[in-house]
């Protein structure tokens, strides 16, 4: 199949950046980064600047791609990352604007690769359960009703990717910081810092400069993960938990 | 002994400002709208008494009027929810302008209404009206010649006034924009301010969701069908 390309290049954070256009011959097995692996080694051949962009694990599991297909992030598949899409989605002769991850936090390193430090900054403040390091504990010490399990590990499957910032108009990214805190207020392993969690990540996140949540549920609907709005409406009751502890 | 710094700043997460925060805002946001809603629902209410005519309409405006200090403090505390609603408002949408400096070139909403995305155009449109709308009715600077009727029992004829402003193309026609943009504002809105008060979720989720266009629609026949009427003559003097 034949693709018309427009993609994003942008030597670094300073240099403003543009769309390019670019031609390439695919095939509809392959997926959408092994597309633009074809489209690279092209330009390598030519003596020309490939096309910087981040993967890892190709798998669905890593967060690291993230690519703006065509005006949504992750691409036209539900549930799905970038990497896990293949050309099949589209059609013969078919035309794709591809873009980087668009927020102020997430400045651009080069062409479609955004600098997203600013999530793990948000996690160091707080995401996590401080525990005592030793022999692993025993399994099953804490027992943990299956349906709370259940939700918490819905929330834990986050991947960090970002694209809910990159989706959302406000650039907000509630919903990541909504799954973490849920994930962990969920567990009884992250009672003793729950409050301290929520204040901290919360305040993390706008010193980060992210937007508020309108609400728009534009996250939701391209996280790959499917974290669902729930995690910002309990982030909200965490909140206002932590308010209302005074521990905030 | 060198001395080694505090790693992490006082001002920065380990003292944050709650009602400072996106979320504290938002939170702020919320409840002074929520207080506006159920303004606007009471206030849609004593309006549709119109229907059932002059002397009912009459009876209730005076009925207000005669409320003394308590009208005072509710119209107190309606102009201080709407400040602090216009104030948090625009500071968020402010802070999420800046959060996305460089537009995207294509960008397909996949889940967002057109309604919920010009949510601060809507409210401008709002307070914009609300003030030519209380110097309408409330303070008779514009359209005077609506304002000093009186009515049989000498008190103030507020039934005729209205039904002579709406049979006006021109002030109905204003009247029922602004009540489209009040409604479009406040399908967004209920449903927002029930994820933002922590409400909107699990089992809850879809109804929550249902309430804001509800509440849109209603708002929108309850406010707007009194000035058609009269504009229709359906309603007489
Ligand atoms: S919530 Fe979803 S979209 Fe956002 S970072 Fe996590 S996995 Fe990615
Ligand atoms: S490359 Fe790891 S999730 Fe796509």
């Amino acid at each position: 199949m034949r693709l018309q390309l427009h993609i994003w290049r942008q030597k670094n954070s300073r240099e403003p950046g543009r769309l390019v256009p670019y031609a390439v011959q695919a095939d509809e097995h392959m997926s959408f980064l092994e597309m633009l692996d074809v489209l690279n080694a092209e330009l390598i051949r030519k003596g020309e600047d490939p096309i910087a962009f981040d993967h890892d694990c190709r798998e669905g599991i890593c967060g690291a791609c993230s690519l703006v297909i065509d005006g949504v992030p992750h691409g036209p598949r539900a549930a799905t990352t970038t990497c896990q899409i293949h050309m099949r989605e589209f059609p013969d002769g078919a035309e794709i604007t591809i873009e980087p991850w668009r927020a102020y936090a997430f400045p651009v390193v080069k062409d479609l690769m955004v600098d997203r430090s600013a999530l793990d900054r948000i996690i160091a403040a707080g995401g996590y359960v401080s525990v005592r390091t030793g022999a692993a504990p025993d399994a099953n010490a804490i027992p943990i009703g299956k349906n709370t399990a259940e939700k918490a590990f819905d929330y834990a499957a986050c991947i960090g990717c970002g694209a809910c910032v990159a989706a959302c108009p406000n650039a907000s990214a509630m919903l990541f910081v909504g799954a973490k805190v849920s994930h962990l207020a969920l567990l009884p392993q992250g009672q003793v810092e729950r409050t301290a969690r929520a204040s901290r990540m919360i305040a993390a996140m706008d010193a980060e400069s992210f937007g508020g949540c309108s609400n728009h549920g534009e996250c939701e609907a391209v996280c790959p993960k499917s974290i669902s709005l729930d995690a910002i409406a309990k982030l909200n009751r965490e909140f206002m938990r932590a308010v209302a502890t005074g521990e905030s | 002994m060198p001395v080694v710094p505090d790693p992490k700043p006082a001002n920065s997460s380990e003292r944050p400002q709650p009602l400072g925060s996106t979320i504290g805002r938002k939170v702020v946001m919320a409840l002074s709208g929520a207080v506006l809603v159920g303004f606007a629902l009471a206030h849609m209410a004593g309006h549709l008494k119109v229907y059932a005519g002059r002397d009912d309409y009459n009876a209730y405006a005076a009925f207000l009027q005669g409320l003394g200090g308590l009208k005072w403090l509710v119209r107190f505390g309606l102009l201080a929810a709407l400040v602090v609603h216009v104030r948090s408002g625009l500071t968020l949408a402010a802070r999420n302008k800046g959060a996305r400096p460089h537009a995207y070139a294509v960008k397909r909403a996949q889940r967002s209404t057109p309604y919920g995305r010009t949510m601060l155009l809507s409210g401008l449109v709002f307070v914009a009206f609300l003030i030519y709308h209380l110097a309408h009715f409330t303070l008779g600077w514009v359209h005077p010649q609506y304002f000093a009727l009186k009515d049989a029992l000498g008190r103030t004829d507020v039934y005729g006034n209205f039904v002579r402003s709406f049979q006006s193309p021109i002030i109905t026609g204003t009247y029922v924009i602004a009540t489209a943009a009040v409604s479009m504002h406040v399908a967004h809105a209920a449903s927002s301010v029930l994820r933002t008060l922590g409400i909107s979720s699990g089992a809850l989720r879809r109804s929550c969701e249902r309430v804001g266009p509800a509440l849109g629609v209603l708002l929108f026949v309850g406010f707007a069908s009194v000035p058609v009427a009269c504009l229709l003559d359906l309603v007489k003097p």
